[in-house]
């Protein structure tokens, strides 16, 4: 029998808050010997849009009385922003701890991530941030309910539960619908869609002084070597460098206004600013 | 033992087996037929009944790979009503075909309806390259659409190029707040999926000449293919903020008045997501709204396009600029002196008035000839 995963209480809605943790680029490392970017190496930050998943899930809980799991893939500092949450306000914190997964790539740790909550003892929600500085992590969502054969709600905004489903604001191409939907449901959430709320003194007190946070390893998740083989990669990374400023070189116009205009003007439409259609 | 026992772990490995399954079957498919993922694929997105010009910028990058491979490039247009209208323009600028999958479930861009016309076609026509523009919608869509094709996907893509000899492509892809770029591929999986970050490659001028097919799909959607119920519309959320906005016209106190920021503004309705933005001693003399400031006590901005107008380019105001992110940067100031002038990729020395009159006119033309 799989073991009780969290002690959430199954009759009360849970909802998971899905975050990632991203190198502290102020401490960025060079390796000498490749040149390359040391991922590992650099403290790993909350990225404040990750916050965003966790503001979505709160609200719920203050309007529907949910449970918040705040839910990461162990990297390095993963667990500070597990804590992090938990002082804004998230009820348990879960730290998924797989070596074989830790570099994979996006998708495979949506796998990973939709094999836990399929082992809750309950969920009604899993939100997940569109946006971290890691590039990949956008697609996250998406492979979440496409894995869990749940309802997808792009650029999800108000959700709320309702009758074991899920109602709110969906983004529909580039247009907000109001939805409603039955059964458990993806949200991504944006990075504009909220101001997330501060953590208070005694959430940050509890969090770092009181709470544990529960790790589990492949084997409390059952997951053999078949499985693995299938959570494998697809893309694979083949270099990655640092972007060097720069050096700027000034163009001057000091002809008549309007020959300056039209020769930047037509710079600009070419460049795409003026988008749209 | 019962499912119930086992907390639906019996239900889940079944499940998981059957996917196995189909897994095997579709990779013993792509080993076999390892040849018939062909062309090159766009889709076109339809925001508001205009296709997206993002999918223009992608159809060029499309015609480039496709010509060095020989193969062609298709767009997939998912739309209800006279979407028939798009196909020429977008043959013209550079598609062989256009699959046109028209439903009425398509009149919104139902994230289940899309994706299940997308997994339907792209199974059957086998594509070996899927381009989407990047958004939100867009990521979430084609992520979840590589994982019921069992392929891998890529997001924030900026450049992409051609292994030629493996017949596989390199994704170059922006992250880590712009500082870091890193090339992946996707090795042992087709289609390949990309998002690709907008104005990552020029439009192509529209080839009156060019012709193409024009191939209406079938599209056997259901409502019961919809997961999502729509119930209404939603407002618009506030748009971005400004630290987020990818254009900005910063004014500063050169700009003379509040009728002078006033008819600067004129500049955001042209510019695609512009936003207006002024300094400390422009808001000090009452030109501008403190709410859009910008410097050491403001708001701190990281555009792909800055025009600043009348801004000296004082400590204060620089503090407030990510210069770092900054694509395009035009000054324009009077006094030739001014230091903000060498700062800038485009120095403007002249009265910030007449030129922007005459920006204008040449911007309101531009656009008219961009749409095709």
């Amino acid at each position: 029998m799989s073991p009780p995963l969290v002690k959430a209480d199954a009759r009360r809605p849970l909802v998971v808050a899905i975050i990632n943790q991203v190198p502290d680029l102020t401490y960025l490392r060079i390796d000498p010997g490749t040149g390359e970017i040391d991922l590992d190496e650099p403290d790993r930050v909350l990225h404040p849009n990750d916050r965003q998943p966790v503001e979505s899930a709160l609200r719920v809980k203050d309007a529907d009385d949910a449970q918040v799991l705040v839910m990461a893939v162990d990297r390095q500092g993963a667990e500070e922003g597990i804590r992090e949450a938990l002082s804004m306000g998230a009820d348990e914190g879960l730290l998924l701890s797989s070596g074989a997964t830790r570099h994979s790539d996006a998708l495979a740790r949506a796998n990973l991530l939709a094999h836990t909550v399929r082992h809750l003892p309950r969920c009604d929600a899993v939100f997940v941030g569109t946006e971290t500085m890691e590039p990949d992590w956008s697609t996250v969502g998406g492979a979440i309910a496409a894995i869990l054969d749940w309802n997808l709600v792009p650029g999800g905004r108000e959700v709320r539960l309702k009758d074991g489903g899920t109602h709110g604001v969906a983004m529909y191409g580039a247009a907000f619908v109001r939805y409603k939907a039955a059964g458990p449901a993806v949200v991504t959430v944006r990075p504009d869609t909220h101001k997330p709320r501060w953590p208070t003194t005694w959430g940050v007190r509890d969090a770092y002084r009181d709470r544990t946070i529960q790790a589990l390893n492949l084997t409390d998740l059952e997951i053999d070597g078949r499985m693995l083989a299938r959570m494998a990669s697809l893309t694979e990374t083949r270099g990655q460098r640092v972007v060097r400023e720069r050096k700027k070189e000034t163009e001057t116009f000091t002809d008549p206004p309007e020959v300056s205009a039209r020769v930047i003007g037509k710079r600009l439409a070419r460049d795409g600013y003026l988008g749209g259609f | 033992m019962a499912d119930d026992e086992l907390g639906g772990w019996g239900a889940f490995v079944q499940e998981q087996d059957a996917m196995d399954a189909e897994r095997s079957q579709a990779a013993s498919e792509r080993e076999a037929r390892p040849d018939e993922w062909r062309n090159v694929w766009v889709y076109a997105e339809v925001r508001d009944d205009h296709v997206r010009s993002s999918v223009y910028e992608l159809i060029g990058k499309a015609r480039e790979l496709a010509d060095a491979l020989g193969v062609r490039v298709e767009t997939f247009l998912a739309g209800t009503g006279d979407v028939d209208r798009h196909a020429q323009a977008l043959i013209k600028a550079g598609a062989d075909a256009v699959y046109i999958a028209k439903s009425p479930l398509h009149a919104r861009q139902d994230p289940d309806a899309v994706h299940a016309s997308l997994v339907h076609h792209v199974r059957r026509r086998r594509p070996e390259l899927l381009l989407f523009g990047q958004n939100t919608f867009n990521d979430a869509l084609a992520a979840r659409l590589a994982v019921t094709l069992d392929t891998g996907c890529v997001t924030r893509v900026s450049g992409i190029r051609l292994e030629t000899s493996e017949r596989l492509f390199v994704f170059d892809q922006v992250g880590y707040g712009g500082r870091l770029e890193r090339s992946s591929w996707i090795p042992k999986a087709k289609p390949q999926v990309a998002t690709v970050l907008r104005r990552s490659f020029t439009r192509p001028l529209p080839d009156p000449t060019r012709t193409g097919q024009v191939i209406d799909v079938m599209t056997e959607l259901g409502h019961e293919d919809l997961r999502l119920q729509v119930v209404g519309e939603a407002p618009e959320p506030a748009g971005l903020p400004l630290s987020q906005a990818p254009a900005v016209v910063l004014c500063g106190k050169g700009i003379g008045s509040k009728e002078g920021y006033a008819a600067a503004g004129r500049l955001t309705e042209i510019i695609h997501d512009c936003q207006m933005a002024t300094t400390r001693s422009s808001v000090d003399l009452g030109f501008g709204p403190a709410d859009r400031l910008v410097g050491i006590h403001g708001i701190r901005i990281a555009p792909r396009l800055l025009i600043t107008l009348g801004v000296s380019g004082d400590l204060d105001t620089l503090e407030g600029i990510d210069t770092d992110r900054v694509s395009t940067w035009v000054a324009v100031d009077r006094d030739p002196e001014s230091p903000i002038l060498a700062m800038a990729d485009i120095a403007v020395v002249s009265d910030w008035e007449p030129f922007i009159d005459a920006l204008v006119e040449t911007l309101k033309a531009e656009k008219r000839a961009l749409t095709f």
